[in-house]
């Protein structure tokens, strides 16, 4: 029997050994006997795989350039945009300012795909006034109609992630049994390795590939369907600009690997039941089936300035979701806290008089 | 000759005015002190105003009754047996059977408890030791050891005086002891406007404030997204290995406080570990051949 030095138990933390004539290790302080295989696993090091190797996932990515299409640059925010040859456009949907048709630009890299507009002007302003429907705060009159009539719809550009997330999860997990006797409470604490193994993919996870957009309003219109999503085609642009790309599908790895990572670990953590107390202990997660697809998605951006203070909020072009914040009148505000202050102020009055 | 005949007659009135308890209780061994304080809960003063209160129930009652307390504690049963060997082996207490009650604090474990001898079994019942240790609880707790036992030596004389089953219903009962009238104030318009003004005040800032925080909470629909489970390919989660692997078992056992069950020669327990109530232990003779009965025993 020798002595295997580098290996504690998990159990009681005493050196373990290997039983030759067993074929597993042994902890000759608490008894407990375990196999080779779980030792190891149980003895990795509590560590988290954060980043993962996306491999050669641009492959896929198309290196045409689009052709027949106008390119207007924003002389204030320098945002690109390209539309069709009969379309046009004169203010920038980023940041309202004027924009100009330029040639000095070459034109950009051909989308795999796009998901068409199916919201018109008429339902965006149906939209946009439900949205502001029952916001009490918002101020008067600081948004009219003839603003969404002259807004084009954008496409924004967006990298569509698949991968394949597979590997091992290790958790470590607790039961808690507690039995009454007359005499006494005998309360056995069972701790427990659990070690999980398997595999997910995922398909069109989205990040948008414009700078110029607000992470947290792209994430927000989220979902498109994009079982409608078709083949590029320039025919889409016509009424509609385009925007381009600035942002390297590297550059949103951390975006998409925290989604792909969270929501991988909570599909595994979902297989462990019935544990009084759960914490990962370590994880060897890997990606294969990597793969990356550049399209247009489209959205319509709203820009509104209140106070000095600019405000953008997006409409799905697709399902029509709307959202973003909305400035908040200060005068409605203190209106709205003694309103409600009065009502609170009479009822108490009320109530103390008839009960009291 | 006069002189010396005024001096013998006071020191024979200073010996009969301070020993006349003793000699009126028929203690079987009145040189010893009844209140023995080796737990220095007491001052001097305060010892000598218990005893004097002692010996009042002695004289009233014909029973011995002591206050002992001790630094040191070892286990509740040992407390029990020890309490029993002082009381037979000092010969405390009052005629062939040691009648007698005594009050027991061990400073070091917090906790008290009583035991009687011989006739006043009779007066210590699990209702008993329970109305009196609530009775001191409260000057235990707050470190008014004195108030405490002179709250216990008065709870004593009613229940001497009383029995041990009168003395019970006269404290359940509301009709022999109801509670304190409490002046009532009548409550005027101006004193309902002022109290619903003030909370009306608060109620409103409350309230004003929740609504104009949930007013702007619905102004922001922007939230990050965090998981991108939306996008899992329906039917492609698949698990290879699940495996729970028991690494170690840890077994904690915790030992209940209870009240002992009565058995033929009562004993067990003696409740010094219960807390929160007093317990009791059923009468039993003690290794000095005298019958025993203890309660009480919270902490403080």
């Amino acid at each position: 029997m020798g002595l295997i030095t580098e290996y504690k138990c998990p159990g009681c933390g005493a050196p373990l050994s290997f039983d030759a004539s067993s074929g597993q290790v042994t902890c000759e302080h608490c008894g407990n006997t375990y196999s080779v295989a779980d030792i190891v696993s149980a003895q990795k090091q509590e560590s988290t795989t954060e980043e993962f190797d996306w491999g050669n996932y641009k492959a896929g990515l198309s290196t045409e350039v689009l052709d027949n299409t106008v390119v207007y640059q924003c002389r204030s925010c320098g945002a690109i945009l390209e539309t069709d040859e009969s379309t046009a456009a004169t203010s920038c949907p980023y940041c309202d300012n004027n924009i100009v048709i330029t040639d000095r630009v070459s034109a950009g890299l051909k989308p795999n795909a796009v998901v068409p507009f199916e919201i018109d002007k008429k339902e965006l302003k149906e939209i946009v006034h439900n949205f502001y429907r029952g916001k009490k705060l918002l101020p008067k009159n600081y948004f009219n109609d003839s603003y969404i009539d002259r807004i084009l719809g954008v496409y924004i550009p967006f990298w569509l992630y698949d991968c394949t997330v597979e590997g091992e999860v290790n958790f470590r997990g607790e039961r808690v049994n507690r039995t009454e006797t007359s005499r006494e409470s005998i309360i056995t604490t069972y701790d427990y390795l659990l070690q999980r193994n398997g595999e997910m993919s995922f398909t069109n996870v989205p990040v948008d590939a414009s700078t110029k957009m607000n992470d947290d309003v792209m994430d927000s219109i989220e979902p498109y369907d994009f079982s409608k999503m078709v083949p590029f085609e320039g025919a889409y642009l016509a009424g509609f600009v385009a925007d381009r790309f600035d942002s390297d599908p590297d550059q949103e790895l951390p975006r998409v690997n925290r989604r792909v990572m969270n929501s991988a670990l909570s599909g595994i953590e979902s297989t462990v039941s019935e544990f009084s107390s759960l914490r990962e202990h370590s994880n060897t997660l890997r990606l294969k089936n990597t793969r990356v697809k550049y399209v247009l998605l489209p959205a319509y951006i709203i820009n509104c300035e209140y106070g000095g203070q600019k405000y953008q909020y997006a409409v799905n072009g697709q399902t029509g979701k709307i959202v973003g914040e909305l400035p908040s009148s200060k005068a409605l505000a203190r209106g709205y806290f003694f309103k409600a202050f009065a009502i609170a102020l009479a009822v108490f009055i009320a109530l103390f008089q008839f009960l009291g | 000759m006069k002189r010396k005949l005024f001096n013998i007659l006071l020191v024979l009135l200073i010996v009969f005015a301070f020993a006349s308890p003793v000699f009126a209780s028929g203690l079987n061994n009145p040189g010893l002190p009844r209140v023995v304080d080796y737990g220095e809960m007491f001052s001097d003063s305060e010892e000598r105003l218990l005893e004097e209160e002692l010996y009042k129930l002695i004289n009233k009652y014909n029973y011995d009754f002591l206050i002992m307390t001790a630094k040191d504690h070892s286990t509740a049963a040992d407390d029990e047996e020890f309490i029993e060997s002082v009381w037979d082996y000092n010969n405390f207490g009052v005629g062939a059977d040691q009648s007698g009650w005594v009050i027991f604090v061990c400073m070091d474990c917090r906790q008290w408890m009583h035991d009687a001898c011989g006739k006043a079994v009779d007066y210590l019942t699990y209702d008993t030791v329970n109305i009196i240790d609530d009775f001191m609880e409260a000057d235990m707790q707050s470190g008014d050891y004195y108030g405490a036992m002179m709250a216990a030596i008065s709870e004593l004389d009613s229940l001497f005086s009383m029995g041990a089953e009168k003395y019970v219903e006269s404290t359940y009962s509301p009709m022999v002891n109801p509670p304190d009238p409490t002046p009532q104030h009548e409550t005027t318009v101006w004193d309902k406007l002022r109290n619903g003004g003030i909370s009306g005040v608060i109620a409103g800032i409350v309230a004003g404030l929740v609504s104009v925080n949930g007013a702007k909470r619905s102004m922001k629909t922007v939230t990050r997204a965090e998981t991108a489970g939306g996008y899992i390919e329906p039917g492609s989660f698949r698990m290879h290995k699940r495996e729970d692997i028991l690494l170690n078992v840890h077994t904690q056992r915790i030992i209940k406080e209870q009240a002992p069950p009565p058995s033929s020669h009562g004993g067990g327990g003696g409740g010094m570990h219960h807390s929160g109530g007093s317990s009791y232990s059923a009468p039993h003779v003690s290794s000095g051949g005298n019958t025993h009965a203890s309660g009480g025993g919270r902490h403080f």
